[in-house]
């Protein structure tokens, strides 16, 4: 999801989470450049989504995630159904501990990396471009056969982006590791 | 106004960058399993189980290192199976940074298992959600979330196998697939008496032609009744051409592993966490898994 600023015409960047509170998130955005701001509210159910695939919103978390942790997080806690065998204060941790990841992930972190330059050629060039198909060579298009699928198109059209920022013609393997070390990837 | 494929990054959440760093955890971690190998069937109760359990005891008796995954997580079973005390594995898993530490069942065996976090038996695996309605919609997102942890958080250590027993039907191999393209293949079990033979044909397609992930073969469970006093085999099922599961792998393209018989040994030991295979080497039963392994290694190789 990313969210863009009308007036402005600028992606928004995350400022910070709160929550999960009821099970719900507070996502806030920021435009860089009016610095407006305007905040998305998860329901449960959204929230659930998103924890269900064990992906922080707002980056990862700057502590490694503990061996098992979603499974062991999203188990009905023990103590509803009988004896518990983890201390039911480590079943209650997700709470805390989701939302200092949540707050203490890269929150802000590329605001500063895109400055574009003068906007109207921008969107001059990234038109002429655009009607062209981005090479993929063989190698590269191999490499990324070893992302996950369900994100693959995801990571091709970043690559791509960055690509035409640069003013590249074809991907080559020599383009995706420098996008790779663009998106640490 | 701009697009969303305008923009080059998520929101902030690195979303790909996360996904493609759960692969190279899971990738590291499996670095040092030689073989993976998973085993499907159409249905339930057809003994996967108790075969994975026994395939993996005759590999550990021949000196090999074996590891069990259960990926059956709403039917766990092979922690008991294995003789493994659920009070005598601990999940308290905060001293384990690296991971966690599998349990250990008979011969060796390096466990992990939905049943090692659960208090007892009787409880059933259900996923906190804001009302138990929605926890059965994403169910089979935390199934998949849980798979992977269960791949990518335990500490296997060296392995020469990880066999992993998978939920019956077809659906979790697909996320077995996209979890590891390393796969060395699967087996397909079946029992003679399988009417919907339909299913075990959707599982090798589903598996050869849609995931592209080899098929070791074919192994039909409870063939005959092997006579515990005189080791003769009966026929145990009515069934009609002795020769139809090994006729159906030659039509579908996939070999055929063997047989193995009923035998009431199996189900006296193996369901109550004892070595069956150990305990009752020299029965036929025995000999068949034995065989089978067998043709897994040479399949493998
Ligand atoms: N060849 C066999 N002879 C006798 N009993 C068997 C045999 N194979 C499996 N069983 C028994 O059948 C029952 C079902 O097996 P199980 O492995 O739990 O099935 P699944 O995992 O396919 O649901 C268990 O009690 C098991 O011990
Ligand atoms: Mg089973
Ligand atoms: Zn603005």
């Amino acid at each position: 999801m990313k969210f863009l600023c009308v007036s402005c015409d600028e992606q928004m960047k995350l400022k910070e989470t709160q929550g999960p509170d009821e099970g719900s998130f507070t996502i806030v955005f920021r435009c860089p450049k009016c610095e407006r701001e305007f905040a998305l509210l998860t329901n449960p159910m959204e929230t659930q989504v998103v924890r269900a695939l064990d992906i922080k919103i707002g980056g990862s978390p700057n502590r490694a995630a503990e061996p098992m942790e979603a499974t062991r997080t999203f188990l009905t806690p023990l103590s509803q159904k009988g004896e518990p065998k983890i201390p039911n204060s480590e079943l209650q941790t997700p709470k805390s501990t989701e939302s200092a990841s949540l707050a203490g992930g890269q929150a802000g972190k590329e605001g500063s990396a895109s400055g574009p330059g003068c906007p109207f050629t921008e969107i001059v060039n990234e038109a002429f471009q655009k009607s062209e198909q981005m090479v993929w060579v063989k190698e590269a298009e191999e490499r990324m056969g070893k992302i996950p699928e369900a994100v693959r198109p995801m990571a091709k059209m970043g690559i791509e982006h960055y690509a035409r920022e640069k003013g590249y013609k074809e991907i080559t393997l020599q383009v995706l590791e420098e996008a790779k070390g663009k998106f640490g990837m | 106004m701009k697009r969303y494929k305008d923009f080059a990054s998520d929101g902030g959440s690195n979303i790909v960058g996360q996904v493609v760093d759960q692969q190279t955890r899971l990738r590291s971690r499996l670095a040092s399993v030689k073989h993976t190998v998973a085993v499907m069937s159409g249905k339930g109760g057809v003994g996967k189980s108790a075969v994975t359990v026994n395939l993996a005891s005759a590999l550990s008796l021949q000196g090999y290192r074996l590891g069990i995954l259960d990926a059956d997580i709403n039917g766990p079973s092979i922690a008991k199976m294995t003789g493994i005390q659920r009070s005598a594995f601990s999940i308290q898993h905060s001293a384990f940074k690296n991971g966690l530490p599998p349990a250990i069942g008979f011969l060796g065996l390096r466990v992990i298992s939905m049943d090692l976090f659960l208090p007892d038996e009787k409880t059933p695996v259900t996923w906190d959600a804001p009302t138990q309605k929605e926890a059965y919609v994403w169910r089979g997102t935390m199934e998949m979330t849980t798979l992977r942890e269960f791949l990518t958080d335990t500490e296997w250590g060296d392995l020469d196998y990880l066999l992993i027993d998978l939920p019956p039907g077809t659906d979790r191999l697909p996320n077995i697939a996209g979890l590891l393209p390393q796969l060395s293949g699967t087996l397909i079990l079946t029992i003679p008496s399988e009417v919907s033979q339909a299913v075990v044909k959707k599982s090798i397609t589903l598996a050869k032609e849609h995931l592209k992930t080899p098929v070791i073969g074919l192994i039909e469970n409870m063939k005959g009744y092997a006579c515990p006093h005189c080791g003769n085999i009966g026929e145990l099922f009515h069934s009609s051409g002795i020769l139809a599961c090994e006729e159906m792998a030659k039509n579908l393209g996939i070999p055929y592993l063997g047989s193995i018989p009923f035998d009431p040994r199996i189900s006296l030991t193996t369901d109550v966490g004892k070595p069956f295979m150990s305990e009752f080497g020299d029965s036929p039963a025995a000999k068949a898994i034995i065989e089978i392994a067998e043709k897994i290694k040479t399949f493998i190789l």
